[in-house]
């Protein structure tokens, strides 16, 4: 079943212009997308995108203008109350706290305020921030703490009602590699443990370790959506082989632009062997079907063999980019 | 509501130094007020000037007791306007937590609990004071006088807390304005010299007095100075009607415009 449901999904902001002016900006033109629970989904896009306006209405920040959004089968308008007990949200991981009190002072003030009983959200707040590696620096103020600490810390508060549905607006962003790398393996925990997650980011390593599906937004539409591996594969990107083989390159060269969409290809005489990198629009499965069945039923022998897979960042680019490149 | 109260007994740890200058600058006002014209006049003469005030003769000790209470206003007044409005407009514009207000409930609800609470907490710190200063003067009586004080004290300052809650929505959330400070230390003098605190009606110009009347603190002005004067039996019923009015006046136009203010923040 799914957690969340978004279907055509438009909020629009009214913008002033000059003195008296007007301006409507449509930030969301009927996006719609669904989350398996239990799967981390990530939401991606280029700046101004529309991901932190929909994760804004999925969290009850914001009111939609029209469409359906439905959080653990809950209206996030009609049943914003029963949304806001099942969701945990962490936006802008280096603000949102008083900065004058501690943190672990800020996460009981954040249990009392979601209603939580003041030993229960004590006791909460210290299990988090143990969780999140923070206990040391439990009782220093908040302005004391490093950017990946606040990271760290809003995450803590989007745990702290143990929520099922958990929506990380670039939970990463800004923090040092030790840092960003603890908060990922969190996140994959968090998911194995069953919790569902949205995130957004810019970071498309990061998202391809991490995401099961994603959807990238562009301009407030749903440009493209699936798995990693299914994004990549409906682009039909470019692969990268390199061979290397015993003998004639030009005649295997020539049998295999026969049997695959070849896009470029380069062959180098290395005297006791022959290289060759081959850039070929296929999917992997196809592509390796074929490569393997006429290899198997020729005389070359290989005496090399890697294959580079294009990247979610090459899939992004390619659909926000407009094109599509290797 | 017990969000809040653990927030402001947590601040009231953070901040105690603040408390503290304001437990001594209306002691320090309280003492000058009678000090320092003493030093160029005759004590005869200050206490005469105060009866004229108050319209009761008086002795020293009832000075004495009459400024610092009255002084106790002072800081009242001024934290609870201050503070609701400056906190909420920083919540919103400066910390940025107002997505943590809003991810878990409605403007109205943490308005109203802002403006009921806050005040009530606010109001006991800052007159803490009053408890050893009466006791030092009166004795045992003088624990007496702090609560009834207390009460009149506690139920201006709710009063004061849904007035300036609703300042503080049309700042933080209708106009454009970025310094909620040049407004809200403009509001705390305007009333207290409006109620007429150390001075006499007449010399009040109409327009604070009509200010000041948008409050119960001009009443309070007067049960005070009845209850800080000894008089047994204060007729609190003038205090209490304008009490109960603006309290359910501002009680349901913060609610109102609470409602309003939800919707236009998360459009």
């Amino acid at each position: 079943m799914d957690a969340i449901v978004v279907e055509n999904l438009k909020k629009y902001y009214i913008v002033r212009e000059g003195f008296k002016g007007r301006k409507v900006v449509e930030a969301l033109k009927g996006i719609s997308f669904s989350v398996r629970r239990g799967s981390i989904h990530a939401l991606l896009g280029p700046n101004g995108a529309g991901k932190t306006t929909t994760i804004k209405v999925l969290a009850t920040l914001l009111l939609p203008d029209d469409g359906k959004v439905l959080v653990e089968g809950f209206d996030v308008v009609k049943e914003a109350d029963k949304v806001r007990k099942r969701v945990g949200v962490a936006l802008d991981v280096s603000k949102g706290f008083y900065s004058s009190i501690s943190g672990y002072e800020n996460l009981v003030f954040y249990g009392l305020l979601k209603g939580m009983d003041f030993n229960y959200a004590k006791r909460r707040a210290k299990e988090l921030l143990e969780l999140v590696g923070l206990t040391d620096a439990a009782n220093r103020p908040y302005y004391t703490y490093s950017l990946g600490m606040r990271a760290k810390l809003a995450i803590a508060k989007a745990l702290l009602s143990d929520p099922d549905v958990l929506l990380l607006d670039e939970p990463t962003l800004g923090l040092d590699v030790e840092s960003a790398r603890s908060v990922r393996n969190l996140i994959k925990e968090l998911s194995t443990s069953g919790k569902t997650i949205l995130i957004t980011g810019h970071n498309m390593h990061e998202i391809e370790l991490l995401a099961d599906s994603v959807t990238i937004i562009n301009n407030g539409t749903v440009i493209a959506s699936g798995t990693p591996a299914e994004l990549k594969s409906k682009l039909g990107l470019l692969h990268k082989v390199n061979l290397r083989i015993n003998k004639d390159g030009e005649e295997f060269v020539r049998i295999v632009k026969d049997l695959m969409p070849i896009e470029g290809i380069s062959v180098s005489d290395l005297g006791d062997s022959i290289k060759i990198a081959m850039y070929i629009r296929l999917s992997r499965d196809e592509l390796i079907q074929k490569l393997f069945e006429f290899l198997k039923n020729s005389n070359y022998r290989v005496l090399d063999f890697s294959m580079e897979e294009p990247t979610l960042e090459d899939a992004y680019l390619a659909v926000v980019g407009g094109t599509i490149s290797g | 509501m017990k969000a809040l109260l653990y927030r402001e007994l947590i601040w009231f740890k953070r901040f105690l130094a603040d408390y503290i200058v304001s437990w001594v600058l209306p002691s320090a006002i309280s003492f000058m007020i009678i000090y320092l014209p003493v030093t160029i006049s005759d004590v005869n003469v200050v206490i005469d000037k105060f009866s004229s005030i108050v319209g009761v003769r008086l002795d020293i000790t009832s000075v004495i007791i009459v400024t610092l209470i009255m002084s106790s206003l002072i800081p009242v007044v001024s934290v609870v306007i201050n503070d609701i409005i400056q906190t909420l407009f920083s919540e919103f514009k400066f910390l940025e937590v107002s997505s943590t207000i809003l991810e878990t409930t409605t403007i109205r609800r943490y308005l109203l609990a802002n403006a009921l609470v806050r005040p009530i907490l606010m109001t006991f710190f800052v007159t803490m004071y009053l408890i050893p200063a009466l006791t030092a003067v009166l004795g045992l009586h003088g624990l007496v006088v702090y609560i009834y004080i207390e009460l009149a004290l506690q139920l201006t300052s709710m009063v004061l807390g849904l007035y300036a809650a609703l300042f503080a929505m049309l700042i933080t959330f209708y106009t454009n304005i970025s310094r909620p400070w040049s407004i809200a230390n403009s509001i705390p003098p305007a009333i207290l010299a409006g109620s007429g605190i150390y001075l006499q009606a007449y010399s009040i110009p109409p327009i604070l007095r009509l200010f000041a009347q948008t409050t119960p603190v001009p009443q309070a002005v007067e049960l005070i100075q009845v209850i800080a004067l000894g008089m047994s039996a204060p007729n609190i019923t003038h205090f209490l009607a304008v009490t109960a009015v603006l309290l359910s006046t501002y009680l349901t136009l913060t609610g109102f415009m609470g409602v309003k203010t939800d919707i236009k923040v998360r459009k």
